[in-house]
């Protein structure tokens, strides 16, 4: 059931010119970042050499790169997810899937899946974008990998967020609207804290803390497991949101 | 309960209830579905048809109650119930992207058919519901018609014991909405159906037995001959120059009741077994009257609707579930 849901999602999704667009632009500003920290890399090469501490292609090329993603993601996931449960409310084809013998979990998971498929393509294409530079050079392969699967993980949560805003309205802008401004806040909300060098509660909770702690090649477990939280916690609430509908709609 | 004294019942509805909020769209009502019978609900705009449809198929959950369907609950064992189900809500739950093969290839994978028997069951249900020319077409380019085929398709493509369907010819022209009757006389041959509807000659044309619901409660119960009988009762008008006496009017030997509708109309309640125009006809001519009108009527399926749902003493034929539930 959940793969049927799934199959059928991607199957809108792609007859959508908005999904097109999306992995185009994705593809394009991804391409366009990577040139440029390359073209960078090469003009301060010499200077880079003449340092103690050599940070190689890895660091300096990928690993910069990939720390725009986060951005681009927040920008993305929103609009491909608020059409998830919010169109099957307005155009009122929600009954089709409540009259089926189908659970509302896997409703949910058939959705999530399929954003995650989605996301799965311009995730293996960036990977691929970084691991093609092993033609020219040596790079680290696995510090690349903590940073793809950072990327993963962060494409779980936003998706996850993004498909609990869209059960809530039937208006799919102010879906991606409240999914955006979640992610932002949870990406900024240590922002203040690190002034004064002290790790509390904030830290913890902000989702640029993890990403980072990531990205620096380590695979911290906490930080692993904040994304899975906070993944599991929106789908469930979003299964929850689907049966108070049915209980009080 | 009920289905285990008779294995035939299909659709149990106890004691069902349904608030929004404060607002109460449907209060206990109660009623049952045999197979192979074809269930008409009537009712105007907002007397909680399309809530009841929905409780029933488990888009809502009831606020009090149970349902069964073909002996699961639907709340409890919804998965099993739905098993039993196909629906076509009051607006049809089409994905207009799609092609209509690709609906019903996505409906059919959601309803459990085997992956065996998908393909040829998807052909034959086109074929049933007039598709069979259209399979390649997007449903968002064709007629409303064809749309209100194709959800009906959507209803009936894993055959269903109960197939329920809220205002199928709404908006449908003269011929389409022959076509969708004749389609749904057809499928009561194999399935229980219950329908809802506001237009009253759909109800005569294809159901076994009528409910009539008003504010959210059955005013009205009972098989189709039941409903008939009470048209049959017949009135005269009668319309005159002079004012006539009452009395008199009601002394004449076949006249029940006599109500006065207009400056010199009276509406004459008569006994079908013997009728008395004729009477009535000789009365005014001696008195001198001035007769200038006298006029049999059949009640309609309006007025019996009318009158049913308007009146606070509505009549409560034997079969009626829920005498207490008259309109306030």
């Amino acid at each position: 059931m959940i793969t049927t849901i799934a199959r059928h999602e991607l199957r809108s999704l792609f007859l959508s010119p908005l999904a097109w667009v999306v992995l185009a632009l994705v593809q394009l500003l991804m391409a366009y970042i990577f040139l440029l920290n390359i073209d960078n890399f090469i003009a301060e090469q010499d200077k880079l050499a003449l340092l103690p501490q050599v940070s190689g292609v890895t660091v300096f090329v990928i690993i910069r790169s990939l720390g725009n993603v986060p951005t681009l993601l927040m920008v993305v996931i929103p609009l491909i997810t608020m059409r998830m449960l919010s169109d099957e409310k307005r155009l009122h084809t929600r009954v089709l899937l409540l009259s089926s013998p189908v659970s509302m979990r896997a409703i949910v998971l058939g959705k999530y899946l399929s954003v995650i498929a989605f996301f799965s393509i311009s995730w293996l294409i960036i990977g691929l974008m970084a691991i093609s530079l092993n033609l020219g050079t040596q790079l680290d392969i696995g510090h690349i990998a903590a940073a793809l699967l950072a990327i993963f993980l962060m494409i779980m949560a936003i998706a996850a967020i993004g498909l609990y805003m869209s059960s809530l309205t039937a208006q799919s802008a102010i879906a991606a609207l409240a999914t955006f401004a979640l992610v932002l806040l949870l990406w900024i909300v240590d922002n203040g804290s690190k002034f004064d060098g002290s790790e509390n509660l904030l830290v913890h909770l902000s989702m640029s803390h993890h990403y980072q702690a990531l990205l620096s090649g380590l695979v911290p477990l906490a930080s692993v497991m904040y994304f899975l939280l906070v993944t599991a916690v929106f789908l469930l609430l979003a299964v929850r949101r689907l049966h108070r509908e049915r209980v009080y709609g | 309960m009920m289905q285990t004294m008779d294995k035939q019942i299909l659709v149990s509805v106890d004691k069902v209830g349904r608030h929004y909020g404060a607002l109460t769209a449907v209060h206990e009502i109660s009623f049952y579905l045999n197979r192979g019978e074809v269930l008409g609900f009537l009712g105007a705009n907002g007397a909680g048809k399309s809530t009841t449809m929905n409780m029933l198929c488990g888009v809502l959950a009831p606020s009090h109650g149970t349902i069964t369907v073909a002996g699961h609950d639907i709340v409890k064992d919804c998965i099993e119930a739905k098993r039993q189900l196909g629906y076509l809500p009051e607006q049809p739950p089409l994905y207009r992207d799609l092609s209509v093969d690709e609906y019903l290839d996505y409906c059919a994978r959601l309803r459990q058919v085997p992956k065996a028997q998908r393909r040829k069951r998807i052909s034959e249900i086109k074929k049933r519901c007039g598709l069979s020319e259209v399979g390649r077409r997007i449903i968002g380019q064709l007629s409303k018609g064809y749309q209100q085929r194709v959800g009906i398709a959507q209803a009936i493509v894993h055959l269903p014991a109960l197939i329920v369907l809220d205002e199928p010819t709404v908006g449908l022209d003269p011929v389409q909405i022959r076509e969708i009757r004749a389609l749904i006389r057809d499928l009561a041959q194999d399935h229980g159906i219950i329908l809802s509807t506001h237009i009253l000659p759909e109800v005569q044309a294809v159901c076994d037995r009528v409910q009539i619901l008003d504010n959210g409660r059955i005013v009205f119960a009972d098989d189709i001959a039941a409903l008939s009988a009470r048209m049959s009762a017949k009135t005269l008008l009668l319309s005159v120059r002079a004012e006539p006496d009452h009395n008199a009017l009601l002394d004449i030997d076949g006249v029940i009741a006599v109500k006065r509708v207009g400056e010199g109309r009276f509406q004459l309640e008569i006994d079908d077994a013997n009728n008395p125009a004729e009477r009535v006809a000789e009365y005014t001519v001696i008195n001198r009257l001035g007769l200038y009108e006298l006029i049999p009527r059949q009640m309609d399926l309006e007025q019996v609707f009318v009158d049913i749902t308007t009146n606070d003493n509505a009549l409560h034929p034997e079969g009626t579930l829920h005498p207490e539930g008259t309109s306030p």
